[in-house]
């Protein structure tokens, strides 16, 4: 009878063993398989041509580091600009303060839906010089059409969503009593934001800021309809891989998918926090 | 003193009905001790909100030596509040939170606060270094260095290990009645409130969608007279009919003899005492109702049966009836008592 039992208890920790630990186990390691084959097959294929190439030509190609250095600065404009706009806004979204809310929410995530060509032909329609703004700004001797300028634009419209909405749930980590009693404590807003709201946000803006980075890196349909001139870094390989093919194109990704991974690696790091023990 | 003219103020809840506080009118002398007690849910803590400005729809005024505060929170300087959670500024260090409403941090100002509180040797360290009882303190002596006119203490020492609580909590009264600070103390504890509040503000639950009424008076009146159920319950005195086990007074009965059917009539209450409020001294006592019931003496015999005689019963002999006897330290509730032209009618309890 005891022995039934004890096989019963046996079969049913098997079971749990199975659901707990197995079956995770193996889902996760197909994805994490799924996303790493293509990048694997990426860099055995560039390194592949990388090898057959004389001495080390990448290191030589100017116009690709042009491309990334272009890339790479307009993304921290596009981000910094991102930040101090959205820093607002996320602010009166978490704090029940915007009127509207859903209409502005829905704005907000436009452009998470849109089509990303669709968004740069939305703002070339807006800056060329017949359009609204475009003609004002013409007249100024404002270019937005094919400058970084446009790049910058392209960029801040596509990740601004992420951004405002990470800045929001990192306020949204603030007790709301926390920020009543500075105030309520004598705190002007400036001391407000410095000592309670900055404090208790900093993780969270960080993340959203290499996140906003990353999506603004990484986009080309809004940039390459709004600007194909300067070349970013996507615009150059998509052009590379449509004038030239494989050949000319991978040796290029390689870089680009270093920069990239080095930078989430960084931040994976800096992000890491202790693991406390209580 | 701080005075509260037709002060209310409007919440949504989560369901979405809206809390509604009814206009609340009530003057606070200026270095008393109140305590607010009320069921969960009541509105304790929007009360304590509201007063330091954290609600949005906040009506009437709220005045600090005649002056009337502005709503918004850095115009309600004079009213301070602790909450259950230490909610202290986590990047700053101990001193620096102690000071946080200081133009200027002069450390030997804040000394009593800091020898009182124990938090001398504690004063350089990170926030979340601390215990959740040193958090407190530190909360605790942040809100009592800014000298607020009123200070609300919504269950401060929640956190607290029970040990330390009675000698923290009699710090911070130590310290509020030196500096003159009048205490509003929310909790669910009636010993502080017997033992320590002087006043004390009772909160009924609210009803769906209308206006809570805020009760207070005298914590010495209210003990021995409480004026409802909830008060009674809430001041843990104990009750008739509600309270006491069924056992303890069996059998449960309420009978109503009228004489006259119409009029002045005379009738009376019978029921039997639990036993350890028939031991206190007999005594007759205003019986007191809502005015659809009828008023009368009461008397609590020693054995253990109390009688009520009441005097004006109202002009309809039948229909529901519902009386409240008053005995020191225990409170009678006959409400919904069923009076009908017939002599003696038994309740439904």
């Amino acid at each position: 009878m005891s022995s039934d039992l004890q096989q019963a208890k046996a079969e049913a920790a098997a079971r749990r063993w199975l659901w707990a630990r197995v079956v995770p186990c193996l889902l996760s390691a197909l994805l994490l398989l799924f996303l790493a084959a293509p990048l694997l097959q990426l860099i055995l294929g560039a390194v592949g041509i990388l090898a057959e190439q004389p001495g080390l030509s990448l290191l030589r190609d100017g116009e690709l580091f042009s491309a990334l250095f272009l890339s790479l600065s307009c993304a921290s404009v596009a981000t910094l600009c991102a930040l101090l706009l959205g820093y607002p806004l996320a602010y009166l979204l978490a704090r029940d303060l915007m009127p509207q809310e859903l209409l502005v929410r829905s704005l907000l995530s436009l452009p998470l839906m849109l089509p990303h060509p669709v968004a740069g032909i939305a703002l070339l329609l807006l800056l060329a010089p017949q359009g609204l703004l475009g003609a004002f700004l013409s007249s100024q001797g404002l270019s937005f059409i094919d400058s970084a300028f446009g790049i910058i634009l392209a960029m801040l419209f596509v990740s601004v969503p992420y951004v405002v909405r990470m800045i929001e749930a990192s306020i949204l980590s603030i007790d709301p009593r926390l920020e009543l009693l500075a105030r309520n404590l004598g705190a002007r807003p400036m001391r407000l934001f410095a000592q309670v709201l900055w404090p208790g946000s900093r993780r969270g803006v960080l993340s959203a800021c290499v996140l906003g980075f990353a999506r603004a890196l990484s986009e080309f349909g809004a940039v390459v309809v709004l600007a194909y001139f300067p070349k970013t870094a996507p615009v150059l390989i998509w052009d590379r891989f449509v004038s030239g093919g494989l050949e000319q194109v991978l040796p290029a990704t390689l870089l680009l998918l270093l920069v990239s991974f080095l930078l989430f690696f960084l931040w994976s790091l800096a992000e890491r926090r202790p693991r406390s023990h209580d | 003193m701080i005075e509260l003219r037709n002060f209310s103020f409007m919440r949504k809840q989560a369901d979405g009905s809206v809390f509604q506080l009814a206009p609340l009118n009530l003057q606070l002398e200026q270095g008393s001790h109140w305590a607010l007690v009320g069921e969960n849910g009541a509105g304790k803590t929007s009360l304590a909100l509201a007063l330091i400005g954290g609600l949005r729809l906040i009506k009437g005024e709220v005045l600090v030596a005649g002056k009337i505060l502005k709503s918004a929170p850095q115009e309600r300087q004079a009213i301070g509040a602790v909450f259950r959670e230490p909610l202290l500024f986590s990047h700053l260090s101990v001193l620096e939170n102690l000071a946080f409403s200081q133009k200027v941090l002069l450390k030997e100002e804040l000394l009593p606060f800091i020898n009182a509180l124990g938090l001398t040797d504690i004063l350089e360290s990170p926030i979340p270094q601390l215990s959740s009882g040193q958090q407190q303190r530190v909360a605790l002596g942040r809100a009592l260095i800014a000298k607020p006119s009123l200070l609300i203490l919504d269950e401060p020492y929640d956190a607290i290990s029970a040990p330390e609580r009675a000698p923290l909590a009699e710090s911070v009264r130590r310290l509020a009645r030196a500096a003159q600070i009048t205490l509003l103390q929310i909790t669910h504890d009636p010993l502080e409130v017997l033992h320590y509040a002087e006043r004390v503000m009772i909160m009924p639950s609210p009803l769906k969608n209308s206006g809570v009424n805020v009760k207070y008076g005298s914590v010495k009146e209210l003990r021995n007279f409480p004026n409802s159920l909830l008060t009674a319950r809430l001041l843990m005195v104990p009750s008739l009919f509600t309270e006491v086990p069924a056992k303890s007074f069996s059998p449960s009965f309420l009978e109503l003899d009228q004489r006259k059917a119409g009029g002045i009539a005379e009738g009376y209450i019978k029921g039997v005492l639990p036993a350890q409020a028939s031991n206190s001294e007999a005594e007759w006592a205003p019986l007191v109702g809502p005015s659809s019931s009828g008023e009368g003496v009461l008397f609590a015999s020693k054995g253990g049966l109390i009688e009520v005689k009441v005097d004006h019963l109202p002009a309809q002999g039948a229909g529901r009836y519902s009386a409240r006897a008053q005995v020191p330290g225990l409170f009678l509730d006959f409400s919904d008592a069923h009076l009908s032209a017939a002599k003696i009618v038994k309740n439904r309890a």
